[in-house]
């Protein structure tokens, strides 16, 4: 099973004179238990899109089908809704409820189970997450510091165990302690339950570390695919995109400009490393 | 020049103390980073250059103000402006211009001049086109901005910015950090930032580190980075030129000079090579 992604087209305002195009012609399959990066500059279109993966924006032209559900359709978009969790921006900022616990267990509540049910998911997404349940499931989310209440909006989603799990830069605003803690979580995440994740970074180095593959948007198209090593070796076309490259494939351009040789597709640090004490 | 003299502060219904015992004097005219994790005191400390808190027990003085003196307040703050994390709840009028002559306004500053010194610190953040547009309308980066303008629209001699980036987009990063640079070279504006980016710190003349409170240790970049296993201790992230470093270092490759830059560890690099 997999997103079916065909000539995806999203306009603000569709059908008035102020129509904006967000997405143009976006085409792509994410497969099943895929690490998928996006990147694209402000206003690429990056945040319409991960929108328009679980629903909550429906497509102007093309289509977007989450294991053969239809977002188009009333019925089936309720279930592809089931199957993508969408995490915001700043998720934090949308925790309200009393205690962490009910916070978590809102999402499950509403997709129709019982109270104890619930409850009982909301408790192991917050272990899941990191949170001890004994310690953090009856305090309230505002005592809780930045990274834990990113994780408590984390776990929120979580609860509903989404197949797919659509991040819109899960890690912004984060201290270095809490974005290590984020993404080591989705590492975690996905070994243990296999899921999907579509992650939208601005973080070239982290996106070189944790993705198998990367979409590019620019101004609302898809304009590459590929693998890190793939996507980051086209340096001048991503500058002209106003985006750059892991500051490993900048360091490895500089040593080669300084008649280095070294070999093709290096994104992150270790891989410099390993290439530089080769035979050693 | 500011002086913390062993400053001590607890927040009310806390159990310890968010400061103990921090003593730090700021130079005028450098530029200086202050970092560390969440809850190293890091914030409360910045908030303190200004009076916004002042300390349980020790002294702030600024310019041999002490910042526990309620009537020297407002010129202390005159002196010391603070831009904050949050882009959206710092600019307080609807309008650009508006609001970079906001401060001056409350200062009581003649609006001949009010004009004057809005027009010149929009120009020095480069911001001078968007005078008439709506703040609102703006991204986070040129938000930041314009708060850096309504801080130099009081002629502030220390500027400091408690995660101002934070919220930033990459693109938007680079331009605060871009202004701020050129305004401390050029107009030897102090600079105060507080920050979780490692990598910021590159631009400073000075680095404090600080952990549970207090100070853990202070120096140049380079000399802080040194330290990068203390670093990594206290839960900071070290620069990805200086992780390599460390790794090529582990296996055998020692790069002289102890590089931070690219540039610095591209050449290092080669001559380490060559000599090998």
């Amino acid at each position: 099973m997999s997103i079916l992604i065909e000539q995806l087209t999203y306009a603000y305002m569709a059908g008035s004179a102020e129509a904006v195009t967000a997405l143009a012609d976006v085409s792509l399959t994410i497969g099943e238990g895929e690490f998928l990066g996006v990147i694209g500059h402000t206003g690429s279109g990056k945040s319409t899109f991960m929108q328009l993966l679980n629903g909550l924006l429906l497509p102007t032209g093309g289509s977007v089908v989450v294991d053969g559900f239809d977002t188009r359709d009333k019925k089936q978009c309720r279930s592809a809704r089931a199957l993508v969790g969408l995490v915001f921006q700043y998720p934090e900022y949308q925790l309200f409820e009393e205690t962490v616990a009910r916070d978590v267990a809102f999402g499950p509540k509403n997709l129709g189970l019982s109270e104890e049910e619930a409850r009982a998911r909301a408790l192991e997404a917050l272990t899941l997450v990191g949170l001890d349940p004994a310690r953090f499931a009856e305090k309230s989310p505002f005592d809780l510091s930045g990274g834990e209440k990113r994780r408590a909006a984390l776990a929120g989603i979580l609860a509903m165990r989404p197949k797919y799990l659509a991040l819109d830069e899960p890690m912004a605003g984060l201290d270095p302690r809490g974005r290590r803690q984020v993404l080591a979580l989705l590492q975690q995440l996905r070994q243990e339950t296999g899921c999907t994740i579509i992650m939208v970074s601005h973080s070239m180095d982290d996106v070189a570390r944790y993705a198998e593959r990367i979409a590019v948007l620019d101004h609302g198209r898809l304009a590459m695919l590929g693998t890190p090593a793939a996507v980051f070796s086209e340096m001048e076309t991503l500058r002209d995109m106003g985006l750059s490259v892991p500051q490993a494939t900048t360091l490895a351009a500089l040593l080669r400009a300084r008649g280095l040789a070294l070999p093709a597709g290096i994104v992150r640090m270790d891989q410099l490393r390993d290439a530089l004490t080769a035979g050693r | 020049m500011i002086e913390l003299n062993e400053i001590s502060y607890r927040y009310e219904g806390a159990q310890e103390s968010a400061l103990s015992g921090v003593s730090l004097t700021i130079l005028d005219g450098e530029m200086l980073a202050i970092v560390g994790h969440n809850g190293s005191g890091k914030s409360t400390l910045a908030k303190h250059l200004n009076g916004l808190l002042t300390p349980d027990s020790g002294r702030v003085l600024v310019d041999g103000m002490d910042t526990g003196d309620e009537g020297k307040l407002l010129s202390i703050r005159q002196r010391v402006g603070m831009v904050f994390q949050n882009p959206d709840n710092q600019l307080v009028t609807a309008i650009v211009e508006e609001d970079v002559g906001f401060g001056p306004e409350n200062l009581g500053v003649p609006p001949a001049e009010i004009r004057e010194r809005v027009d010149s610190a929009l120009r020095e953040v480069g911001m001078t086109d968007y005078a008439d547009r709506a703040a609102h309308a703006l991204s986070g980066g040129q938000k930041q901005r314009v708060a850096i303008a309504g801080m130099l629209a009081m002629r502030p001699e220390v500027l400091v910015l408690d995660e101002a980036t934070a919220m930033l987009d990459p693109e938007g990063r680079r331009e605060v950090l871009d202004i701020v640079s050129r305004l401390h070279r050029e107009t030897g504006i102090t600079v105060v930032m507080i920050t979780q980016h490692m990598e910021e710190t590159l631009l400073c003349d000075r680095v404090v580190v600080m952990a549970g409170g207090k100070i853990s240790f202070t120096g140049t970049p380079r000399e802080v980075f040194r330290r990068s296993g203390e670093l990594r201790e206290l839960g900071l992230d070290v620069p990805e030129t200086v992780w390599l470093r460390d790794a090529l270092a582990e296996r055998g490759l020692a790069l002289p000079g102890d590089p931070l830059t690219m540039t610095e560890t591209a050449d290092a690099i080669c001559r380490s090579l060559l000599n090998n």
